[in-house]
């Protein structure tokens, strides 16, 4: 199963996940908190918890301008967004990189390739909000070889990751050893 | 503790911890429904319940979920029960000075659901902390009286991952 040719657009709805505690975090300084918290691995790949938060005090500098500003975004499909959006890599073991651009962009996948697709939860943080923070669903398949998996984040825009951590594929591996199908695939399921 | 209504999500300024030890509620053929991804904060803990059906199967789906205490009849709703005899469930309209002692129980913005590809997924915040002993999250699919199905998580692993967090600041 690691790192095997088993691939899905999005968590099966065949199959139920077994969770891993990543508790990784990425950033924490200048009133921004970011950290991968849950991680549930299925047999075709594992959906990750992502989490940024803001702390008021110290957001002002970070909103976007214009009348549609907020504090956070993942999608890029217009020339603000592109400037501004926050952006996740997964580094897999064996040197291939998924990037959220390519599916905020899109929304397309390409069968096969190794994906990183927004699937669920918070995709904006709007400035108006009693409490600054969003908490986001990460789909990646296929799962990863033996190895280090890297989760990067770069915010607002940035060319460099505001921050970086990982862990060992091993233990993604072991619970997706460990799901539960329930019933046989049909033939497009994806969250 | 912060000075934030606690009532309104997780905190935006915490390290939370991940409990492992996911639970099934109901499992029957062609259908299955699941707690897990626990993340603990000082205040409470999240969880995700996934329920997923096979499309392929004649049953009807799954009601989707109550919005108010009168559609607990047809609808689908949810309860949580504490050790020490301390219960509550969702939809909950009752103001926080009338809920009195019983747990907050909430649904997360960004719920989600796709019948014809038989899935429903949503985030729950439970505030306060439980104390230790299991934590009864008891599924009543389509407005059952009689739960659909129990899962017990752990309320001492609970409690112990909130000893684990860190609190980076607080919402004021």
């Amino acid at each position: 199963m690691p790192g095997g040719e088993a691939w899905a657009e999005g968590p099966p709805a065949w199959a139920l996940p077994v969770t891993v505690a990543g508790d990784l975090v990425l950033v924490r300084g200048g009133g921004v908190l970011v950290s991968v918290g849950a991680i549930c691995a299925y047999p075709v790949g594992f959906e990750f918890y992502l989490t940024i938060g803001f702390d008021r005090r110290q957001a002002a500098g970070r909103m976007t301008p214009g009348p549609r500003g907020r504090m956070l975004g993942f999608h890029v499909r217009t020339p603000e967004e592109r400037q501004s959006a926050t952006r996740v890599q997964v580094g897999l073991p064996g040197g291939m990189t998924a990037d959220s651009v390519a599916y905020m962009s899109s929304g397309a996948v390409s069968p096969g390739e190794p994906v990183l697709r927004f699937s669920g939860g918070d995709s904006v943080i709007k400035p108006y909000l009693p409490v600054l923070r969003a908490e986001s669903r990460w789909w990646v398949s296929p799962l990863p070889l033996p190895g280090r998996v890297a989760f990067s984040i770069f915010l607002h825009g940035a060319a460099e990751p505001d921050g970086a951590a990982s862990m060992d594929a091993a233990a993604i591996i072991e619970a997706a050893g460990r799901s539960q199908v329930l019933w046989a695939a049909q033939e497009t399921e994806p969250l | 503790m912060t000075g934030r209504d606690d009532q309104s999500g997780p905190p935006s300024g915490t390290v939370p911890v991940v409990v492992p030890g996911d639970v099934i509620l109901a499992r029957a053929p062609g259908l299955a429904v699941w707690a897990g991804a626990v993340t603990v904060y000082p205040e409470g803990f999240a969880f995700t319940l996934l329920t997923l059906f096979d499309t392929r199967r004649t049953e009807p789906p799954p009601a989707i979920w109550a919005l108010d205490v009168a559609e607990r009849g047809r609808m689908t709703w949810l309860e949580v029960g504490y050790a020490d005899g301390r219960r509550t469930a969702n939809p909950d309209t009752s103001t926080p000075r009338r809920q009195g002692r019983r747990p907050n129980l909430i649904m997360l913005d960004g719920h989600a659901s796709y019948f014809p590809e038989g899935w429903d997924v949503s985030r729950w915040w439970v505030t306060p902390l439980p104390p230790p002993g299991p934590v009864e999250l008891a599924i009543h699919l389509n407005g059952e009286a009689t739960p659909t199905g129990v899962g017990r998580l752990d309320g001492a692993a609970i409690v112990s991952a909130a000893a684990r967090t860190e609190t980076v600041w607080a919402d004021g």
